[in-house]
This record gives C-alpha cells, structure tokens and sequence, in this order.
C-alpha cells in the first residue's frame, strides 16, 4: 500500500513537471510576441495589392508579406481651371466624362487615356448664380445636374439640366412628391446618380428613391424601403445600395426588388457611423461596379476596396493612409476604368475638388519599405494634408501617422500621454513629434528631441523662416521645437477699447464702463465661462511666469480677478455658445458676426487665417469699429509645434517630412494658421489679395436674431490691409503658455472663481499650491 | 523519497512563482537598474538620482502624507474591524446579515464611490445641504480643504472595513471553543479569556491583516485621483499621484528611485513587523 502511494507521487511528479515547467515558459514564449511590430504586417495583411486580389476578392486571401505591387496615387490635371467639379463617369467606350464648372459655364471634359490627357467635349452657358444639388454622368455621356438655376428658370427651384453628348442642353423641372419637411422650399433633389442603363435616379427630402423620366421630369418611387432612413445612396451596375446606420440593403435598379442581404457590406456602415453622417452635399462613401460581374468598389475615409458578390469580406485595394482619401472623407465619385485604375473624385484638405488617379504598378513593394512614424494628440487637418503630400513624393516611405485623441474611444489627453510615453520608454519613439498637448519642456531635458536649428536654417535659405518667431523658441544655443504656424490674438470693437485692451485690467476697466452706459446692451460675444477663459488665457498666459519659470502669483492671481469683471458684464451661462475646433481644423475665436448686428459691442479671440481677417476688416468698415493687437501685440499662439525625434533611425525622411509640414503647399492655407515659413507667407498673401481682394463677388451671410439676414462681402485684403496683417505677424514675439497642466488648473479653479463657487482668495489659493506642486515635481 | 516529494512541491509552486517573476521581480530589477541612469536610460549617473529625489519638495509632501495617512488609517482600521469583529462573534443569529452588509462597500464600483463623494462633499453637496438645514455653518468645498484628508481616511475605513471584519473573524473561529470553557470553569472572567486566549491565537494571523491592510492602503489613491485628478488638496497629495504625473513627464529617473525606496521602506515595514512577531 505504501509502495503503491510512493510510486504515485513519483507519477504525479513526473505528469506535473512538464505541465508545469510549460506553464512556467508559456508567459515567456507569449510575452516574446508581445513586442511592436514593425508594423508593416498590419498593413500588408489588410492590403489587397491588386489585380490578382481583385480577381480572389471575397476569399478573404489578402496577401501582402513581402509581395510586390500596390496602387499609386497621382493627380489628375483638368485643362481648365474650373470652380467646381459636378461628377465623373465612365462611358460604354472605356472613356471617362468630367462635368464642372467655371462658374457661368459647366464643361464636360472627356480622356481616353485614363485622365493623362483631357479635352474638352462642350461647354455650355447657363450656370451662373446656381445652386446644384446633384449631378450624374451616364454611360452615354450625358451629364444630369439637378439644382437651382436662376439663369435658366429665375422661379424654378428644382430643374433637371440635362448636357447631351453633343452639348445640347435641355432644362426640365422636376416634378417631386410633397415633402413632409417644414422647409417653406417643399421637396428637393438631393443627390442624383445614373445606374448603367442609363437610368436616373434621386433621392429627395423624403429621403425616398425616385426613378426620374428625364422626359417630363416626372419622378416616381423607385424601391419600396421601409426601415432605417437612409442618410445616401449609391449606384454599382445595376444595384441600388441604400446607406442606413443599420445596413445597407441592396436592390435591382431594374424593377426596385429587393435583393439579399450582403453581411460584408452591412458591416462597412455598422462599424463604422462616420460612413453614413451625410453632412455636406459630398458623400462619405462612393459606389461603383467593378470588372466582374456584380461586384462592387468603394471609396471611403478607409481606402478603396473591392467587394465580389457573395464575398464574406471587402478587400481594400488602396489604405488611406498611404494615399490622399482619408484626409477629409468627403467624396463625389468613383470610377473603376479597368483592373489597374481606379478614379476618385472628392475634396482635398485645402477645400478643393481634386480627381486622383490610383494606378497598379507590379514592381513597387506592397507596403513601402521604410516607415516614417508621426504622432500627434490630437486630429490636425494641417498634419494630414502635409502626411499625403509627403506620402504622394516619397511613395518608398510609409507614413504612419498616430492620432492620441482620435475622439472616436473616450482617450484622455492623460491616458494618450501614458500611451505615447511607454511607447517612448520601450524605445518607440515616433520619428515626428507634434508637440501641441505634450509635456513639451520633459521631452526636451530628457533628450527626447533632436535639435532643429541645421534643418530650420536650411528652411530659413530656401523659403526664409518669420525671425521674431524663431527667436522666442531659441533655448541653450538650439532650438527644439518650432510651430509650424500661430494665430494671432485680437481686439475688436470701438477704438477705445482696442487702445484699452493694453492690459487685461484696462480692458475689463472699459468693458464696465460700457455696461454702466449700456445697461441693457450685452458687451462682450457671447461666450461660455470656459471659453471665456480660453479666450482670456491666451491673451494674458504669456505674463504668468517669470523667465526662470517661477509663478508670477499677482500676474495669475489679477488674471482670475479681471476674467471674472469680464465674465460678469454679461454673464453668459454654461451652455451659450463656444467656439470649439472643427474636425481638426482650428477655428478662430474672435467672431465678429455680433458686432455687426449689434448684440455685442467688444469681439476678442484669436484669428488663425486670412478669411478670420476678412471678418474683421468687413467689420470695421461696416460697423465703424477698429480692429487691433491684445496687449503690447508681442502674444501669439503657436499652432504645430513639432520636434524631431533624437533617436530616429530615418533622419532624412523625418527631416523631408518637417520641411513639407512648414512648406508652401501645406502651410498657410486656409484653416492651417498663419505660416512661419516666408515663403508660404507670401502665397497665402497672394491668393488672399486674389481671392478676397476688392473685385472679389463673395459674400457671407447670416440669420439675426430677430430673423432678419446680415452679412458682408469678402472683398476687404486691400494692398493696405495686407500690409497691416502683415505688420501684425512681424509684432509676435511671445508664445501664450501651452502647457497643458497649467491651462487645466486654471480653467478648473477659474470656472469655480468666475461663477461664484469660490472666492478669489480660494481660487487663488488652490490655485497657488497646485501650480506650486506641479513645479516642484 | 524526500528529493521526490520537493520535486512535486516545485512543481506546484514554479507556474506561480514563474508568473511572479515575469510581472514583478525582474520588471522591479529593471526598476533599480534605472534608478542609477538618467531619464532615458542612457547614461549612469549613480546616486543622483535619489538625491533629486530627496531633495524634490513635491516628493517630501507625497511621502509625509502619504506616512500619515498609513499612521492615522492602520490603527483605526484595524482596532475599527477587530471590535466589529468582536461583536459579531456575539451577534447571534444577525451575524451573517451583518457580515454581508459590511462587505457591500467592497462590492461598490470605484466610479460610483466617487460619485457618491461627489455629491456629498461638493460645496453644493448633501453635506452641506444637511449643515445648513441644522443651521451649523457650511459652503465649504470639501475636497478643497483640509477636511479632504478626513474624507480619504473615512473612504478608506468603509471601504475595508468588511474585509478586515471578515479575516478577523476567520482568525477568531480558529480558537477551540474548548479552551474558553476551560478557562470559565478555572474562574476566569471575559477580559481575563481576551488577553490569555483570544489575543495569543489570534497572533498570527493578525500579522496577515495588518500586512494586507497596508498594501490595500495604498489603493486609496485610485479615488483621491478620480474625484481631485491629478493636483488634489494638499493634504491627500499621495506618492502615487507624484508618480503618476512623473510618469506623464517621462521623469523615469525620478520615478525609479522613488519607487525603489518606497519598496524599501515597505519592505523594512513588513520586515520589522515579522521580527516583533516572530520574537
């Protein structure tokens, strides 16, 4: 018994230690694989890579590794400049049609060369003070715009203008059903699009399909849908695809039948609901046949891809990030010539209408050899912009650009620091650092980033670098991060309160004295109490510290004290409106709408480009007031501040990068703040002075609050006042404080103190320790 | 035989110490390494590092108050738990209803503790709803003054409260029911039965207590964090938000002394404690 009990642990033994020691490696052997990976596999493995994917789309068999072959991107080059770009189409012959405009005249462009070589097929007048809400091209050629024409029918709101090959135009208005919409307009076309019959189709504001006879404009329901509304359509063949947040059901242009479900294409707007947010008369995502028989190629802000009927998956022919499509998810159409290229046509990061070709070409790799890594915390419409720029002259190199705030999975700024600093702790660090949000003076005394003043001297040499902001970024003989642009900070109203504006105290002196003399005016824009301070912060934050970085309590402490004077003129609740940024588009704060009408006297803010100055010179002449510098005119607020990693392994790429990011083509356009680099400076001066200029037609317009509209033309970047903006820019010379610790702390504590949950003395206080802690750390 | 029998007990005891290796021990080895180099972990700088540390002022607050709070919470929590614990024993037949109630508090989501301390020690909160009713002064803003430290101590109490009550009973179950009768009929009274019996059985595992309500002492922070973020009220600044924040600035340098001599003095801690009850 006992011998049999001995030989049983002996058994139990030599049964556990194998279990055991498997146990024992097995965290190991998966900790091992655990790591980074260079990340090259990711793409491949979701990479069609072409021609031969597109045949096996729909068997999941994506290939990639260390296959060659993938689309390039490439522009396309119309003849003519033209203003708008109504639609794209593929004709019977393999040619393709490009319907624009030029603002009087709508064109039709045809190539029988894949886009490499146009010409121009008909024009035809007519266009002028339009509003199109649609337009289509048929396999025939013919081009269908739907729209409001005052030229063609002063009266007629929804006419059908059909541009037949030969450049014969007939005009039709369409005869929709009543809307239940409270629009005074009734029903509207909202988009069109020809299936490959050469039948037309719309939806209206019913958002119900219609079949139109373009004979008699009679419009009649073309598929009998009753579940989720529909946000778009789109039409590949012969089958209709409805977009709905809950799928996306198929039917038979032919005879409106349903057809079955495809779970592949259910997914693409299940996954993902910025795919069915229509908000602009673009689309999130284009549809059109492929080469095989009942399938289907889209584009979206993912890339292209190929579904093959049937299928359990898309195969994504073109990543986004390897190309333009993602920048602003807003496209027009898509065409698929043949297996080697695909058109798209959609809106650039620069707000233009821009066709791109992608072209299989077998011999590049599939995913590009080298990586170029760029992080930023948050969205930038600017950074996206210069990565496919970049991306589209160095086609060797992948750029992966790292959102830390996508604002899609509730990441804090905190947890996106946490993330990007254990990535930088495990050797990881990106290659491109966008520093706006980061702890920037850590990185730079742990030597996380590399020293500029090489790379910004050869910027200064080619296109000449803005000196006055350069210097205030000089440190110990270098200089480690440089903004790519800033805004500037401004004053709007009567010329007393501009020269008041001297000092925070002064202007919050002269905003009392406005109330006492208008006691039932409102004096400031209307503001919540954390714009406010927003607003506030970014003029006064550049006063807080003293040059050897200690807190200047009186500065901080009479900065609460005059936000709070402020706040109280007109004491706006929390839920008034701010001005917040919009899909990563910075977006100036010092609005003059209110100044205009007269609801408010004193505007302030920032201004982050021309159009922002346009507003405020509009302003001056219309109201009489005057628009100036906060303070002594030395603050700005730099925007991209970016820095170079020490440590990278690719210094060229990183560094051809940095001087696309500060270069002509991506920097100082609209929305992207005022450049750094001269040169861009002067573009952005030009196509100010020509697009704003004094012959400018344009004009804005906005609802009163009594119902009546207001507005202004674009027409004041007069030589004069170009130079003043100018004047303006050679004044900064200050940087606000971006430290993102010290502007939390003083919003909390200062929304406390403004709305009377504290004292000044509390506030102060808190403020005081907390600020005094964070130094000391 | 007896090489046997160690084989099987290694056998049981390697996939957990393996796991422990892996997660703790050799990460903590690269702790110390570090905190002999500079930030980024290049350049050796030998003990600089730990006197930045001791020098750093905010390091000098976090530690004190976080020895405070160790010295206020430990007594209180463990005298609090072992009285309770006392009492149940005679609780009769209320004992498991009351056992599962102090547990509650545990079972609570840290998200909505906070919430709670939200609500009730806001300057607009149910606190001082309550003070103004009975006409005592308010409009304090709890968390933003010295109460806030009072308000850590007391979240910490309720939280582990059931826990210790629950280990302590543990403890006073294993205590043969014969010896206390024994003792009766030898004329013994109850304190006399407390300190020659209970307090004698219950030695051993009091040690288990004590060492296991110091490390959940510091869990506290996870909602002193949630409810004052990053830069709380003076007085409930704690070493884990210094470390948090030193860790948002990348200052690894700082970060790894700092945690080796925390460790050190923990470990002494423990150390010490063992020794008083092992004499």
């Amino acid at each position: 018994m006992r011998g049999k009990k001995k030989r049983g642990i002996a058994a139990l033994s030599a049964a556990l230690l194998p279990v055991a020691l498997l146990i024992t490696m097995l965290p190991a052997a998966l900790l091992t694989g655990c790591g980074k990976g260079n990340g090259k596999q990711d793409v491949s493995s979701t990479e069609g890579g072409g021609p031969q994917q597109v045949a096996d789309a729909g068997t999941g068999d994506g290939g990639g590794g260390g296959a060659k072959g993938r689309y390039i991107e490439s522009d396309l080059v119309l003849p003519e400049v033209t203003e708008k770009i109504y639609g794209m189409g593929k004709l019977d012959d393999g040619s393709v049609i490009v319907a624009a405009s030029t603002g009087r005249t709508a064109l039709v462009f045809q190539s029988t060369d894949m886009g490499e070589t146009w010409t121009t097929r008909c024009e035809v007048d007519g266009f002028g003070n339009s509003w199109v809400q649609g337009a289509a091209v048929a396999p025939d050629g013919t081009v269908a715009v739907a729209g409001y024409f005052m030229d063609i029918d002063e009266m007629e709101k929804n006419m059908l203008v059909l541009i037949a090959p030969d450049g014969t135009k007939t005009s039709t208005p369409l005869i929709l059903p009543s809307t239940d919409s409270e629009l005074a307009s009734g029903n509207l076309a909202e988009q069109l699009a020809y299936d490959a019959s050469g039948n037309l189709f719309l939806m209206d504001l019913n958002y119900d399909i219609l079949k139109v006879d373009t004979g008699t404009g009679i419009c009649t329901k073309a598929i009998d849908w009753s579940g989720s509304r529909p946000s778009y359509f789109g039409i590949a063949g012969q089958t209709l695809l409805l977009m709905t947040d809950d799928g996306m059901p198929r039917f038979s242009t032919a005879d409106g039948s349903s057809l079955p479900d495809a779970a592949a294409l259910d997914d693409i707007v299940r996954t993902d609901y910025s795919i069915v947010q229509k908000a602009s008369d673009s689309l999130p995502m284009v549809v059109t046949s492929g080469m095989e028989e009942g399938s289907i190629v889209y584009a979206n802000h993912n890339g292209i891809f190929y579904y093959k009927e049937g299928g359990s998956i898309s195969e994504q022919l073109v990543n986004s990030e390897l190309s333009s499509l993602g920048v602003t998810g807003s496209y027009y159409s898509i065409v698929m010539l043949d297996e080697e290229n695909i058109l798209v046509q959609f809106v650039n990061a620069m707000e233009e209408f821009q066709i791109c070709r992608y072209r299989y070409d077998k011999d590049i790799p599939a995913v590009p050899e080298k990586e170029l890594n760029i992080y930023a915390l948050e969205e930038s419409q600017a950074l996206r912009q210069a990565v496919s720029l970049y991306q589209k002259e160095h086609q060797d190199v992948y750029v992966r650009l790292t959102v830390g705030m996508t604002g899609k999975d509730g990441v804090s700024a905190e947890d996106a620091i946490s993330t990007l600093n254990t990535e930088i702790l495990a050797g990881n660090v990106p290659d491109v650092l966008i520093l706006d949000g980061l702890p920037v003076e850590s990185y730079v005394e742990k030597g996380i980033l590399a020293d500029l003043t090489g790379l910004l001297d050869q910027i200064d040499q080619s296109d000449g670098l803005r000196s006055n902001i350069r210097e205030a970024y000089q440190k110990d003989g270098g200089c480690y991060a440089f903004p790519a642009s800033f805004f500037l900070v401004l004053v709007n109203g009567p010329e007393d309160a501009v020269n008041a504006a001297a000092t925070l105290e002064g202007f919050a002196d002269y905003g009392q004295k406005l109330r006492e003399e208008k006691p039932d005016q409102a004096i400031l824009k209307e503001n919540n109490p954390e714009q406010l301070l927003w607003d506030l912060m970014q003029m006064d934050s550049a006063n807080w510290f003293e040059a050897d970085g200690a807190l200047k309590e009186e500065a901080l402490e009479n900065f609460l004290i005059q936000a709070k004077r402020l706040y109280d003129l007109d004491g706006y609740p929390d839920d008034a409106a701010g001005i917040h940024q919009y899909s990563g588009m910075p977006v100036g704060t010092a609005r003059t709408d209110g100044l205009l009408i007269g609801t408010e006297e004193i505007t302030y803010g920032t201004a982050v480009d021309m159009i922002d100055f346009v507003g405020q010179f509009a302003t001056c002449e219309e109201s009489g007031s005057t628009c100036g510098l906060y303070g002594d005119g030395s603050v700005f607020v730099p925007y991209l501040m970016t820095g170079v990693s020490s440590s990278t392994k690719v210094k060229e790429d990183a560094e051809a990068f940095y001087k696309t990011l500060f270069g002509t083509e991506c920097s100082g356009l609209d929305g992207h703040g005022f450049p750094v680099n001269l040169a861009a400076w002067e573009a952005m001066k030009a196509h100010a002075a020509e697009t704003y200029g004094p012959d400018s037609m344009i004009s804005i317009g906005f609802s009163t609050p009594d119902g009546t509209s207001a507005g202004y033309m674009m027409n004041t970047m007069t030589e004069e006042n170009i130079a003043r903006v100018e004047a303006m820019a050679e004044q900064a010379k200050t940087p606000a404080n971006t430290d993102a610790v010290i502007q939390n702390l003083v919003i909390e504590q200062g929304l406390r103190y403004v709305k009377g949950d504290s004292s000044s003395e509390e506030a102060m206080a808190a403020l005081r320790q907390k600020i005094s802690l964070y130094l000391a750390e | 035989m007896r090489r046997k029998k160690r084989m099987a007990g290694w056998c049981f005891v390697l996939p957990g110490f393996a796991g422990v290796l892996l997660f703790y021990l050799i990460p903590f080895l690269d702790v110390v390494r570090r905190s002999f180099y500079n930030a980024v972990g290049k350049q050796f700088c030998g003990l600089a590092n730990y006197r930045t540390v001791f020098e750093n002022a905010a390091f000098r607050l976090a530690a004190g108050n976080t020895a405070k709070f160790l010295a206020v919470c430990l007594p209180l929590l463990l005298l609090l738990s072992f009285a309770v614990a006392l009492l149940l024993q005679r609780a009769g037949r209320l004992a498991p209803l009351i056992k599962s109630a102090c547990m509650v508090p545990l079972a609570v989501p840290a998200a909505s503790v906070v919430l709670i301390w939200k609500l009730v020690f806001d300057g607009h909160g149910l606190l001082n709803g309550l003070l103004e009713r009975v006409g005592l002064p308010w409009g304090s803003d709890w968390m933003n003054t010295g109460a806030a430290f009072g308000v850590l101590v007391f979240s910490y109490i309720w939280k582990n409260l059931g826990y210790d009550v629950v280990l302590w009973l543990a403890g006073l179950a294993s205590v043969p029911e014969t010896l206390y009768e024994a003792a009766k009929m030898d004329g013994a009274g109850s304190l006399a039965r407390f300190i020659f019996i209970t307090l004698p059985y219950i030695r051993p595992i009091s040690f288990t207590i004590i060492v296991i309500s110091l490390l959940n002492s510091f869990k506290v922070f996870r909602e002193a964090w949630l409810v004052a973020g990053n830069y709380p009220e003076e007085s409930i600044y704690l070493l884990q938000h210094l470390f948090n924040n030193w860790f948002r600035d990348l200052a690894m340098d700082k970060m790894a002394a700092g945690a080796v001599m925390l460790s050190a003095v923990i470990l002494a801690l423990v150390a010490a404690l063992k020794r008083s009850w092992d004499k």
